[in-house]
């Protein structure tokens, strides 16, 4: 490699450290609520997210957020009159959602040459990312109780996915994430246990 | 190659930086003092959500990254000496913070394609917004209020830009930035009155309203 290709090297890894880092999908994230196609007029209270997978180490910051995330998207689903956190002191007819992520699997694959065709390229190629794969494995339950603690809908459900992209770093809507795939399963287990509902369902 | 030329070329290629500044949005965070509360509160729980965009376009967090946004928001209610417990998660508590973080990363890809092309002499802008909106939610878990706080933190990536970036310290302007947004956060939670439990009276507004900073 010349001098010349030496240096633009150099100075294009400068260039990229100083930028946005793309995150590598493992988070909590959501996306945007949409209206639900089943709504149920009535209060729920979200208990804290169990992630049962073994495989997730990091529970004590991951259910916490998901948590968060899952109140915010149910609220913007508007699945529920309104949905709040527990703990807390719910009334007699509210419902109580139990959400379960028996498991939570991702992983990211990338080409080994990848990162060094990014870099050299500064990002600018068609190609960066188009050896970016990634594996993910959901599996989640939910569970609709009254106060008393009396089972009245349950749901569940397992997805995979594999996404890859093939557009350049700036062109891209980003690295792939699973957070369609989380969206999905959470709005059809929200939908499933809304018809399995015994009163008050509705399209 | 001379000597000089390499001398020369290591120096323009160690000199790439970032110039860091911020918006001001946010104005002068006032000290914890100048809210005091009378007495502390018995216990207070922080829950945290960080949603990430890259222009406009939600993206998924690196879990390893949390704990680093978590610390900060958390060590805020600690510092404040307005609970005598602080914990982090969704456990029992007197009072909980519901704290959604968003980072909101900008930058205009044909301006930076062409500012690459010149190796950074032509510079080019970037931005990170960051926003926290917290809802104050009692022990029953009805919502007292929400407070949203925001401040956009400018980059100016040039060649030369070494020398009022990396070397001032200012690469540490997004960390305070976050870190005083929630001190202001807590703050005019506490002028609010919404972290005297049990006194409803001292409350100023209804727990439905929300509050925006400037």
């Amino acid at each position: 490699m010349g001098p010349r290709l030496t240096h633009a090297a150099i100075a294009a890894l400068l260039f990229v450290a100083c930028h946005p880092v793309i995150y590598i999908p493992m988070g909590s994230e959501l996306g945007d609520g949409t209206q639900a196609r089943c709504q149920l007029a009535r209060d729920a209270w979200l208990a804290p997210v169990k992630i049962e997978d073994p495989n997730v180490a990091d529970r004590d910051h991951l259910e916490p957020a998901l948590t968060l995330d899952l109140q915010r998207f149910l609220r913007e689903e508007r699945s529920f009159r309104r949905v709040s956190l527990l703990p807390g002191e719910p009334a007699p007819e509210d419902l109580i959602l139990r959400f379960a992520f028996p498991r939570f699997e991702q992983s990211l694959i990338q080409c080994p040459g990848c990162n060094a065709w990014t870099v050299i390229s500064m990002g600018m190629s068609a190609n960066n990312m188009e050896s970016w794969e990634l594996h993910s494995k959901l599996g989640g339950r939910l569970r609709v109780e009254r106060l008393t603690g009396e089972e009245i809908a349950t749901s569940s459900l397992e997805r995979s996915e594999d996404e890859a992209t093939g557009r350049g770093v700036w062109r891209s809507p980003g690295p792939p994430s699973a957070i369609g795939l989380r969206a999905g399963l959470v709005r059809q287990l929200v939908y499933d246990a809304c018809h399995a509902f015994p009163i008050g369902s509705a399209e | 190659m001379t000597r000089a030329k390499v001398a020369l070329t290591a120096v323009a290629v160690l000199s790439v930086g970032c110039a860091v500044y911020r918006g001001g949005e946010l104005g002068v965070v006032p000290e914890y003092a100048a809210a005091p509360v009378p007495v502390p509160q018995p216990s207070i729980s922080v829950v945290l959500a960080v949603r990430i965009l890259v222009n406009d376009r939600v993206q998924d967090l690196k879990r390893e990254v949390f704990p680093n946004l978590e610390r900060p928001v958390v060590k805020a209610y600690e510092d404040s000496g307005y609970f005598e417990r602080v914990v982090a998660g969704l456990e029992p508590s007197d009072l909980r913070a519901e704290v959604r973080v968003t980072e909101g990363f900008l930058s205009r890809p044909s301006a930076v394609q062409f500012s690459g092309l010149t190796l950074l002499l032509l510079p080019h802008f970037r931005e990170v917004e960051i926003s926290s909106r917290t809802t104050f939610v009692d022990a029953a878990g009805r919502p007292l209020g929400t407070i949203e706080k925001a401040e956009t933190v400018h980059y100016f990536n040039q060649l030369f830009a070494i020398a009022i970036g990396r070397l001032s310290g200012q690469y540490r302007t997004e960390d305070k930035t976050y870190a005083d947004l929630q001190r202001a956060t807590v703050v005019e939670a506490a002028q609010r009155g919404w972290l005297q439990v049990g006194d409803p009276a001292k409350r100023t507004g209804p727990g439905s309203v929300s509050f925006r900073s400037p």
